[in-house]
Protein backbone atom coordinates (compact mmCIF):
# COMPACT_ATOMS: atom_id res chain seq x y z
CA UNK A 1 0.00 0.00 0.00
CA UNK A 2 0.93 3.28 -1.13
CA UNK A 3 1.35 5.66 1.76
CA UNK A 4 1.44 9.51 0.28
CA UNK A 5 2.78 11.96 3.08
CA UNK A 6 1.94 15.66 2.22
CA UNK A 7 5.07 17.59 3.33
CA UNK A 8 3.54 20.54 4.75
CA UNK A 9 5.66 20.60 7.43
CA UNK A 10 8.15 22.61 5.24
CA UNK A 11 5.11 24.55 2.88
CA UNK A 12 4.37 25.98 6.39
CA UNK A 13 7.78 27.35 7.28
CA UNK A 14 8.05 28.44 3.61
CA UNK A 15 4.72 30.64 4.32
CA UNK A 16 5.44 31.91 7.50
CA UNK A 17 9.02 33.04 6.70
CA UNK A 18 7.74 34.80 3.73
CA UNK A 19 4.87 36.86 6.01
CA UNK A 20 7.84 37.94 8.14
CA UNK A 21 10.15 39.10 4.87
CA UNK A 22 6.40 40.75 3.71
CA UNK A 23 5.99 42.68 6.81
CA UNK A 24 9.54 43.84 7.33
CA UNK A 25 9.27 45.39 3.84
CA UNK A 26 5.83 46.07 4.22
CA UNK A 27 6.96 48.65 6.90
CA UNK A 28 9.67 50.47 5.18
CA UNK A 29 7.56 50.70 1.57
CA UNK A 30 4.54 51.68 3.90
CA UNK A 31 6.68 54.81 5.00
CA UNK A 32 8.11 55.07 1.23
CA UNK A 33 4.57 55.78 0.08
CA UNK A 34 3.49 58.16 3.09
CA UNK A 35 6.60 60.26 2.45
CA UNK A 36 5.94 60.30 -1.49
CA UNK A 37 2.25 61.13 -0.51
CA UNK A 38 3.03 64.31 1.88
CA UNK A 39 6.10 65.19 0.12
CA UNK A 40 3.73 65.83 -3.06
CA UNK A 41 0.66 67.56 -0.58
CA UNK A 42 3.60 69.80 0.51
CA UNK A 43 4.63 70.63 -3.63
CA UNK A 44 1.06 71.08 -4.11
CA UNK A 45 0.32 72.99 -1.02
CA UNK A 46 3.73 75.56 -2.15
CA UNK A 47 1.68 76.55 -5.85
CA UNK A 48 -1.61 76.98 -4.34
CA UNK A 49 0.06 78.80 -1.10
CA UNK A 50 2.28 81.23 -3.69
CA UNK A 51 -0.85 81.69 -6.14
CA UNK A 52 -3.11 83.36 -2.91
CA UNK A 53 -0.07 84.88 -1.78
CA UNK A 54 1.05 86.78 -4.56
CA UNK A 55 -2.75 87.82 -5.75
CA UNK A 56 -3.02 89.58 -2.29
CA UNK A 57 0.38 91.37 -2.93
CA UNK A 58 -0.78 92.39 -6.52
CA UNK A 59 -4.17 93.52 -5.04
CA UNK A 60 -2.08 95.81 -2.16
CA UNK A 61 -0.30 97.24 -5.13
CA UNK A 62 -2.75 98.18 -7.24
CA UNK A 63 -4.48 99.92 -4.36
CA UNK A 64 -3.84 103.42 -4.15
CA UNK A 65 -3.78 104.46 -0.19
CA UNK A 66 -3.34 103.48 3.25
CA UNK A 67 -6.72 103.56 3.66
CA UNK A 68 -7.33 101.36 0.62
CA UNK A 69 -4.66 98.75 1.76
CA UNK A 70 -6.57 98.13 5.21
CA UNK A 71 -10.21 97.94 3.15
CA UNK A 72 -9.32 95.50 1.49
CA UNK A 73 -7.19 93.73 4.37
CA UNK A 74 -10.45 93.95 6.31
CA UNK A 75 -12.39 92.43 4.17
CA UNK A 76 -10.57 89.45 3.31
CA UNK A 77 -9.09 88.49 6.50
CA UNK A 78 -10.76 86.69 8.90
CA UNK A 79 -8.85 87.77 12.24
CA UNK A 80 -7.37 91.26 13.04
CA UNK A 81 -4.03 91.29 15.65
CA UNK A 82 -2.69 94.21 17.16
CA UNK A 83 0.31 95.59 15.53
CA UNK A 84 -1.66 95.13 11.63
CA UNK A 85 -1.89 91.22 11.90
CA UNK A 86 -4.14 90.03 9.79
CA UNK A 87 -5.01 85.89 9.22
CA UNK A 88 -7.17 83.68 7.35
CA UNK A 89 -7.48 80.34 6.73
CA UNK A 90 -7.95 77.77 4.26
CA UNK A 91 -9.18 73.79 4.91
CA UNK A 92 -6.99 71.10 3.41
CA UNK A 93 -8.61 72.00 -0.07
CA UNK A 94 -7.22 76.05 0.09
CA UNK A 95 -10.86 76.89 0.35
CA UNK A 96 -11.93 79.30 2.79
CA UNK A 97 -14.26 78.05 5.18
CA UNK A 98 -14.60 76.84 8.08
CA UNK A 99 -11.82 74.12 8.52
CA UNK A 100 -8.45 75.58 9.88
CA UNK A 101 -5.91 73.55 8.36
CA UNK A 102 -3.67 76.62 6.80
CA UNK A 103 -3.51 80.33 7.60
CA UNK A 104 -2.13 82.71 5.58
CA UNK A 105 -0.54 85.43 7.44
CA UNK A 106 0.27 89.31 6.31
CA UNK A 107 1.99 91.73 8.76
CA UNK A 108 2.01 95.31 7.62
CA UNK A 109 4.56 97.94 8.81
CA UNK A 110 4.25 101.15 8.26
CA UNK A 111 6.85 103.53 7.63
CA UNK A 112 6.00 107.41 6.99
CA UNK A 113 8.11 109.15 5.05
CA UNK A 114 7.64 113.05 3.68
CA UNK A 115 5.69 112.03 0.51
CA UNK A 116 3.52 109.55 1.44
CA UNK A 117 3.54 106.15 3.49
CA UNK A 118 6.24 103.03 2.56
CA UNK A 119 4.41 99.76 3.60
CA UNK A 120 6.61 97.02 4.60
CA UNK A 121 4.58 94.01 3.73
CA UNK A 122 5.43 90.44 5.37
CA UNK A 123 2.93 87.73 3.93
CA UNK A 124 3.39 83.86 4.82
CA UNK A 125 1.58 80.74 4.43
CA UNK A 126 1.55 77.77 7.15
CA UNK A 127 0.12 74.48 8.21
CA UNK A 128 -1.44 74.24 11.39
CA UNK A 129 -0.01 70.84 11.87
CA UNK A 130 3.41 69.09 10.67
CA UNK A 131 3.50 66.74 7.94
CA UNK A 132 3.15 63.43 8.89
CA UNK A 133 6.24 61.29 8.00
CA UNK A 134 8.76 64.39 7.25
CA UNK A 135 9.76 65.50 10.39
CA UNK A 136 12.51 67.71 9.33
CA UNK A 137 10.82 71.64 8.22
CA UNK A 138 8.57 74.07 9.78
CA UNK A 139 5.31 74.34 9.39
CA UNK A 140 5.76 77.35 7.01
CA UNK A 141 5.12 76.65 3.64
CA UNK A 142 5.55 80.15 1.46
CA UNK A 143 6.56 83.31 2.66
CA UNK A 144 7.25 86.78 0.46
CA UNK A 145 8.37 90.08 1.79
CA UNK A 146 8.05 93.26 0.15
CA UNK A 147 7.08 97.38 0.21
CA UNK A 148 4.89 99.06 -1.62
CA UNK A 149 5.00 102.84 -1.56
CA UNK A 150 1.72 105.12 -1.35
CA UNK A 151 2.13 108.71 -2.04
CA UNK A 152 -0.05 111.34 -0.67
CA UNK A 153 -2.76 111.94 -3.52
CA UNK A 154 -2.76 108.82 -4.74
CA UNK A 155 -0.83 107.02 -7.44
CA UNK A 156 0.78 108.80 -10.20
CA UNK A 157 0.39 106.05 -13.09
CA UNK B 1 -8.78 5.67 3.24
CA UNK B 2 -8.25 7.57 6.08
CA UNK B 3 -4.75 8.44 4.75
CA UNK B 4 -5.88 9.22 1.44
CA UNK B 5 -8.93 11.88 3.07
CA UNK B 6 -6.37 13.51 5.27
CA UNK B 7 -4.30 13.25 2.24
CA UNK B 8 -6.95 15.64 0.26
CA UNK B 9 -8.16 17.72 3.05
CA UNK B 10 -4.22 18.82 4.19
CA UNK B 11 -3.65 19.45 0.42
CA UNK B 12 -7.12 21.87 -0.35
CA UNK B 13 -5.84 23.64 2.69
CA UNK B 14 -2.72 24.64 1.45
CA UNK B 15 -3.46 25.13 -2.11
CA UNK B 16 -6.22 27.26 -0.46
CA UNK B 17 -3.76 29.54 1.65
CA UNK B 18 -1.45 29.66 -1.37
CA UNK B 19 -4.48 31.22 -3.30
CA UNK B 20 -4.72 33.70 -0.33
CA UNK B 21 -1.50 34.54 -0.92
CA UNK B 22 -1.38 34.84 -4.72
CA UNK B 23 -4.75 36.99 -4.47
CA UNK B 24 -3.54 39.44 -1.48
CA UNK B 25 -0.07 39.80 -3.57
CA UNK B 26 -2.25 41.09 -6.67
CA UNK B 27 -3.96 43.08 -4.40
CA UNK B 28 -1.86 45.15 -2.77
CA UNK B 29 0.70 45.15 -6.37
CA UNK B 30 -2.57 47.54 -7.16
CA UNK B 31 -2.66 49.16 -4.41
CA UNK B 32 0.45 50.45 -5.00
CA UNK B 33 0.14 50.78 -8.45
CA UNK B 34 -2.95 53.27 -7.65
CA UNK B 35 -1.02 55.96 -5.06
CA UNK B 36 1.84 55.70 -7.81
CA UNK B 37 -1.03 56.68 -10.33
CA UNK B 38 -2.48 59.25 -7.93
CA UNK B 39 0.62 61.17 -6.95
CA UNK B 40 1.49 61.26 -10.80
CA UNK B 41 -1.87 62.37 -11.65
CA UNK B 42 -1.45 65.02 -8.76
CA UNK B 43 2.13 66.25 -9.77
CA UNK B 44 0.55 66.53 -13.44
CA UNK B 45 -1.66 69.31 -12.16
CA UNK B 46 0.21 70.76 -9.94
CA UNK B 47 2.91 71.38 -12.84
CA UNK B 48 0.41 72.51 -15.24
CA UNK B 49 -1.21 75.23 -12.73
CA UNK B 50 1.66 76.21 -11.56
CA UNK B 51 3.71 76.57 -15.03
CA UNK B 52 0.67 78.17 -17.01
CA UNK B 53 0.23 80.65 -13.90
CA UNK B 54 3.97 81.86 -13.66
CA UNK B 55 4.29 82.26 -17.34
CA UNK B 56 1.46 84.73 -16.91
CA UNK B 57 2.88 86.64 -14.78
CA UNK B 58 6.16 86.30 -15.84
CA UNK B 59 5.07 87.51 -19.27
CA UNK B 60 2.81 90.34 -18.23
CA UNK B 61 5.45 91.74 -15.67
CA UNK B 62 8.30 91.83 -18.61
CA UNK B 63 5.49 93.71 -20.69
CA UNK B 64 4.59 96.32 -17.97
CA UNK B 65 5.40 99.42 -20.36
CA UNK B 66 3.11 101.93 -21.48
CA UNK B 67 0.09 100.87 -23.71
CA UNK B 68 2.09 97.19 -24.00
CA UNK B 69 -0.42 95.17 -21.98
CA UNK B 70 -4.26 94.58 -23.03
CA UNK B 71 -6.58 92.42 -22.82
CA UNK B 72 -8.89 92.01 -25.91
CA UNK B 73 -10.96 89.18 -27.77
CA UNK B 74 -9.60 87.30 -30.50
CA UNK B 75 -11.45 84.68 -32.78
CA UNK B 76 -13.99 84.72 -30.12
CA UNK B 77 -11.92 84.05 -27.01
CA UNK B 78 -9.79 86.34 -24.19
CA UNK B 79 -6.67 87.44 -25.11
CA UNK B 80 -3.32 88.55 -23.66
CA UNK B 81 -2.18 91.03 -26.25
CA UNK B 82 1.01 92.39 -25.54
CA UNK B 83 2.58 95.09 -27.99
CA UNK B 84 6.16 95.44 -28.99
CA UNK B 85 8.57 97.41 -30.69
CA UNK B 86 11.45 96.18 -32.09
CA UNK B 87 13.69 98.35 -34.53
CA UNK B 88 11.12 100.32 -34.93
CA UNK B 89 8.84 97.54 -36.22
CA UNK B 90 5.46 96.79 -33.65
CA UNK B 91 4.92 93.44 -33.23
CA UNK B 92 2.24 91.45 -31.12
CA UNK B 93 2.46 88.65 -28.78
CA UNK B 94 -1.09 87.09 -27.88
CA UNK B 95 -1.09 84.59 -25.04
CA UNK B 96 -4.97 82.85 -25.36
CA UNK B 97 -6.77 79.93 -24.62
CA UNK B 98 -7.32 77.23 -27.33
CA UNK B 99 -7.81 73.27 -27.71
CA UNK B 100 -6.87 72.25 -24.28
CA UNK B 101 -3.85 74.41 -23.68
CA UNK B 102 -2.66 77.76 -23.38
CA UNK B 103 -1.46 79.01 -26.70
CA UNK B 104 1.32 82.03 -27.38
CA UNK B 105 1.36 83.50 -30.98
CA UNK B 106 4.27 86.33 -31.78
CA UNK B 107 3.28 88.12 -34.82
CA UNK B 108 3.73 91.21 -36.82
CA UNK B 109 0.94 94.28 -35.65
CA UNK B 110 -2.51 93.55 -36.85
CA UNK B 111 -1.38 90.53 -38.78
CA UNK B 112 -4.57 88.21 -39.07
CA UNK B 113 -3.98 84.55 -37.79
CA UNK B 114 -5.78 81.11 -36.95
CA UNK B 115 -5.93 80.08 -33.32
CA UNK B 116 -4.35 77.08 -34.41
CA UNK B 117 -1.45 78.45 -36.20
CA UNK B 118 -0.12 79.79 -32.39
CA UNK B 119 2.45 77.59 -30.42
CA UNK B 120 1.18 75.69 -27.11
CA UNK B 121 2.63 76.49 -24.32
CA UNK B 122 0.91 74.50 -21.42
CA UNK B 123 -1.90 72.03 -21.67
CA UNK B 124 -5.12 73.05 -19.70
CA UNK B 125 -8.83 72.30 -19.27
CA UNK B 126 -9.30 75.89 -19.10
CA UNK B 127 -8.03 79.34 -18.52
CA UNK B 128 -10.32 82.71 -17.87
CA UNK B 129 -9.02 86.01 -18.12
CA UNK B 130 -10.88 88.80 -16.22
CA UNK B 131 -10.62 92.47 -16.18
CA UNK B 132 -11.13 93.73 -12.59
CA UNK B 133 -9.81 97.12 -12.86
CA UNK B 134 -7.84 99.39 -15.12
CA UNK B 135 -4.62 97.90 -13.75
CA UNK B 136 -5.93 94.34 -11.63
CA UNK B 137 -6.41 91.31 -13.95
CA UNK B 138 -7.72 87.85 -12.69
CA UNK B 139 -6.01 84.69 -14.11
CA UNK B 140 -7.78 81.52 -13.54
CA UNK B 141 -6.17 78.15 -14.62
CA UNK B 142 -8.44 74.67 -14.57
CA UNK B 143 -6.86 71.26 -14.64
CA UNK B 144 -8.25 68.11 -13.51
CA UNK B 145 -11.06 69.76 -11.83
CA UNK B 146 -9.13 71.48 -10.06
CA UNK B 147 -8.35 75.73 -10.37
CA UNK B 148 -6.22 78.19 -8.76
CA UNK B 149 -6.45 82.10 -9.74
CA UNK B 150 -3.82 84.94 -9.98
CA UNK B 151 -4.04 88.55 -9.87
CA UNK B 152 -1.51 90.53 -11.57
CA UNK B 153 -1.67 94.43 -11.00
CA UNK B 154 0.29 96.74 -13.69
CA UNK B 155 2.29 100.16 -13.16
CA UNK B 156 2.35 101.09 -16.34
CA UNK B 157 -0.59 102.49 -18.14
CA UNK B 158 -2.72 99.66 -19.99
CA UNK B 159 -3.21 99.98 -23.29
CA UNK B 160 -6.18 101.68 -24.49
CA UNK B 161 -6.53 103.96 -21.58
CA UNK B 162 -6.05 107.34 -20.52
CA UNK C 1 6.13 -2.72 -0.61
CA UNK C 2 5.19 0.00 1.81
CA UNK C 3 6.34 2.97 -0.15
CA UNK C 4 5.98 6.40 1.39
CA UNK C 5 5.57 9.24 -1.22
CA UNK C 6 6.58 12.52 -0.17
CA UNK C 7 4.42 15.23 -2.02
CA UNK C 8 5.76 18.96 -1.75
CA UNK C 9 3.71 21.34 -2.95
CA UNK C 10 5.52 24.55 -4.84
CA UNK C 11 8.54 24.50 -2.50
CA UNK C 12 9.98 28.05 -2.53
CA UNK C 13 6.64 29.25 -4.83
CA UNK C 14 5.61 31.52 -1.67
CA UNK C 15 9.01 32.64 -1.50
CA UNK C 16 9.20 33.23 -4.83
CA UNK C 17 6.06 35.07 -4.95
CA UNK C 18 6.83 37.26 -2.20
CA UNK C 19 10.18 38.39 -3.52
CA UNK C 20 7.92 38.96 -6.63
CA UNK C 21 5.49 41.02 -4.82
CA UNK C 22 8.38 42.77 -2.98
CA UNK C 23 10.33 44.04 -5.68
CA UNK C 24 7.23 45.33 -7.17
CA UNK C 25 6.15 47.52 -4.52
CA UNK C 26 9.60 48.53 -3.96
CA UNK C 27 9.87 49.89 -7.19
CA UNK C 28 6.31 52.04 -6.60
CA UNK C 29 7.53 53.32 -3.38
CA UNK C 30 10.89 54.82 -5.13
CA UNK C 31 8.87 55.78 -8.47
CA UNK C 32 6.39 57.38 -6.06
CA UNK C 33 9.02 59.33 -3.92
CA UNK C 34 10.98 60.28 -7.07
CA UNK C 35 8.53 61.58 -8.12
CA UNK C 36 6.74 63.78 -5.66
CA UNK C 37 10.31 64.83 -4.58
CA UNK C 38 10.90 66.58 -8.21
CA UNK C 39 7.66 68.38 -8.08
CA UNK C 40 8.43 69.95 -4.26
CA UNK C 41 12.51 70.69 -5.70
CA UNK C 42 10.34 72.34 -8.82
CA UNK C 43 7.91 74.18 -6.45
CA UNK C 44 10.80 75.44 -4.29
CA UNK C 45 12.65 76.96 -7.63
CA UNK C 46 9.72 78.77 -8.42
CA UNK C 47 9.56 80.48 -4.75
CA UNK C 48 12.76 81.14 -4.57
CA UNK C 49 12.17 83.25 -8.45
CA UNK C 50 9.09 85.34 -6.81
CA UNK C 51 10.82 85.81 -3.67
CA UNK C 52 12.99 87.04 -5.10
CA UNK C 53 11.02 89.27 -7.80
CA UNK C 54 9.07 90.70 -5.13
CA UNK C 55 12.64 91.43 -2.49
CA UNK C 56 13.58 93.72 -5.85
CA UNK C 57 9.94 94.78 -6.37
CA UNK C 58 10.60 96.18 -2.64
CA UNK C 59 13.67 97.67 -3.43
CA UNK C 60 12.29 99.62 -6.47
CA UNK C 61 9.63 101.07 -4.31
CA UNK C 62 12.03 102.11 -1.50
CA UNK C 63 14.04 104.17 -4.50
CA UNK C 64 10.95 105.66 -5.64
CA UNK C 65 9.87 106.86 -2.24
CA UNK C 66 13.35 108.32 -2.03
CA UNK C 67 12.74 109.72 -5.28
CA UNK C 68 8.99 111.35 -4.59
CA UNK C 69 10.34 112.87 -1.24
CA UNK C 70 13.08 115.11 -3.32
CA UNK C 71 10.10 116.18 -5.55
CA UNK C 72 7.59 116.19 -2.67
CA UNK C 73 10.03 118.67 -1.15
CA UNK C 74 10.72 121.31 -4.22
CA UNK C 75 9.43 124.57 -3.79
CA UNK C 76 6.70 125.60 -6.54
CA UNK C 77 8.86 128.82 -7.70
CA UNK C 78 11.66 125.98 -8.10
CA UNK C 79 13.47 125.88 -11.69
CA UNK C 80 13.47 122.86 -13.63
CA UNK C 81 17.80 122.25 -13.52
CA UNK C 82 17.86 123.20 -9.31
CA UNK C 83 14.83 120.13 -8.72
CA UNK C 84 16.93 117.78 -11.48
CA UNK C 85 20.36 118.31 -9.45
CA UNK C 86 18.67 117.94 -5.93
CA UNK C 87 17.10 114.22 -7.95
CA UNK C 88 20.93 113.54 -9.32
CA UNK C 89 22.14 113.29 -5.83
CA UNK C 90 20.24 110.07 -5.43
CA UNK C 91 22.29 106.99 -5.86
CA UNK C 92 21.61 104.49 -8.68
CA UNK C 93 18.94 106.73 -11.01
CA UNK C 94 20.19 107.77 -14.59
CA UNK C 95 17.77 111.20 -15.31
CA UNK C 96 17.64 112.05 -18.65
CA UNK C 97 17.04 116.09 -18.61
CA UNK C 98 16.11 116.69 -21.83
CA UNK C 99 12.84 114.48 -21.87
CA UNK C 100 12.67 114.41 -18.25
CA UNK C 101 12.54 111.18 -17.94
CA UNK C 102 14.16 108.81 -14.70
CA UNK C 103 15.23 105.11 -15.03
CA UNK C 104 16.80 103.29 -12.26
CA UNK C 105 17.22 99.39 -12.40
CA UNK C 106 17.17 96.77 -9.41
CA UNK C 107 18.75 93.35 -9.45
CA UNK C 108 18.02 90.37 -7.57
CA UNK C 109 19.66 87.09 -6.87
CA UNK C 110 18.14 85.00 -9.41
CA UNK C 111 19.19 86.80 -12.62
CA UNK C 112 16.25 88.83 -13.28
CA UNK C 113 15.89 92.72 -12.76
CA UNK C 114 13.73 95.16 -12.35
CA UNK C 115 13.70 98.38 -14.52
CA UNK C 116 12.31 101.52 -13.74
CA UNK C 117 11.05 104.82 -15.88
CA UNK C 118 9.84 107.77 -14.42
CA UNK C 119 8.16 110.87 -16.61
CA UNK C 120 8.75 114.06 -14.90
CA UNK C 121 5.90 116.72 -14.78
CA UNK C 122 5.09 119.87 -12.88
CA UNK C 123 1.62 121.12 -12.19
CA UNK C 124 1.59 122.78 -8.95
CA UNK C 125 4.83 121.03 -7.75
CA UNK C 126 7.17 118.07 -9.22
CA UNK C 127 5.62 115.24 -10.03
CA UNK C 128 6.34 111.54 -11.31
CA UNK C 129 4.33 109.40 -13.52
CA UNK C 130 6.11 105.65 -14.10
CA UNK C 131 5.63 105.05 -17.31
CA UNK C 132 7.80 101.13 -17.29
CA UNK C 133 8.03 98.90 -14.27
CA UNK C 134 9.16 95.65 -15.95
CA UNK C 135 11.24 92.94 -15.11
CA UNK C 136 13.61 91.07 -17.31
CA UNK C 137 17.06 89.29 -17.21
CA UNK C 138 20.28 90.70 -15.83
CA UNK C 139 22.41 88.21 -18.45
CA UNK C 140 20.67 86.72 -21.89
CA UNK C 141 21.79 83.00 -22.49
CA UNK C 142 24.18 83.18 -25.13
CA UNK C 143 23.62 81.25 -28.55
CA UNK C 144 26.89 80.30 -30.02
CA UNK C 145 26.91 80.44 -33.96
CA UNK C 146 26.33 77.55 -35.62
CA UNK C 147 27.91 77.39 -39.46
CA UNK C 148 25.83 74.07 -40.96
CA UNK C 149 26.50 72.67 -43.94
CA UNK C 150 23.49 72.45 -46.44
CA UNK C 151 23.41 69.78 -48.97
CA UNK C 152 23.45 72.01 -52.24
CA UNK C 153 21.85 69.40 -54.52
CA UNK C 154 23.14 67.11 -56.89
CA UNK C 155 25.29 68.91 -59.68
Amino acid sequence: MNKVALNSKVSLVEIILSVLIFATAGIIMLSCFGIARFTQIRANDKTEAGMIIQSDFEVIKSLKSTVEMHEFLDESYEEKEPGNIYTKYYDENWKQGSDRDYSVTIVIDQENTRSGDLVKINISAEREKPYPFINKGSREIYSIESRKFFPYGGSHE
Amino acid sequence: MDTKNQFSFQFIFVMLLYLIIVILSVMIISLGKNIYDRINKDRNTNYELRVSLSYIANKIRQSDRDEAVEITELNGVDAVLINELFDDEKYQTWIYFYDGAIYEMFTDADTAFELSDGMKVVDADDFNIEKVRDDLYKFTAVNNEKSSDLYLSLYSKAAGHE
Amino acid sequence: MNRRTNVSVGMGGTLIITVFVVLCLMIFAVLSFTTAYSDLKLSNKAQEITTDYYSIHGRAEEKLAEISDVLYDTDVNESKESILRKLSDIDGIDIDEENLNIQYEVSGEKNQKITVALNLFFTDRANYEIRAWNLSNIELPVYEDEIIDIWEGID
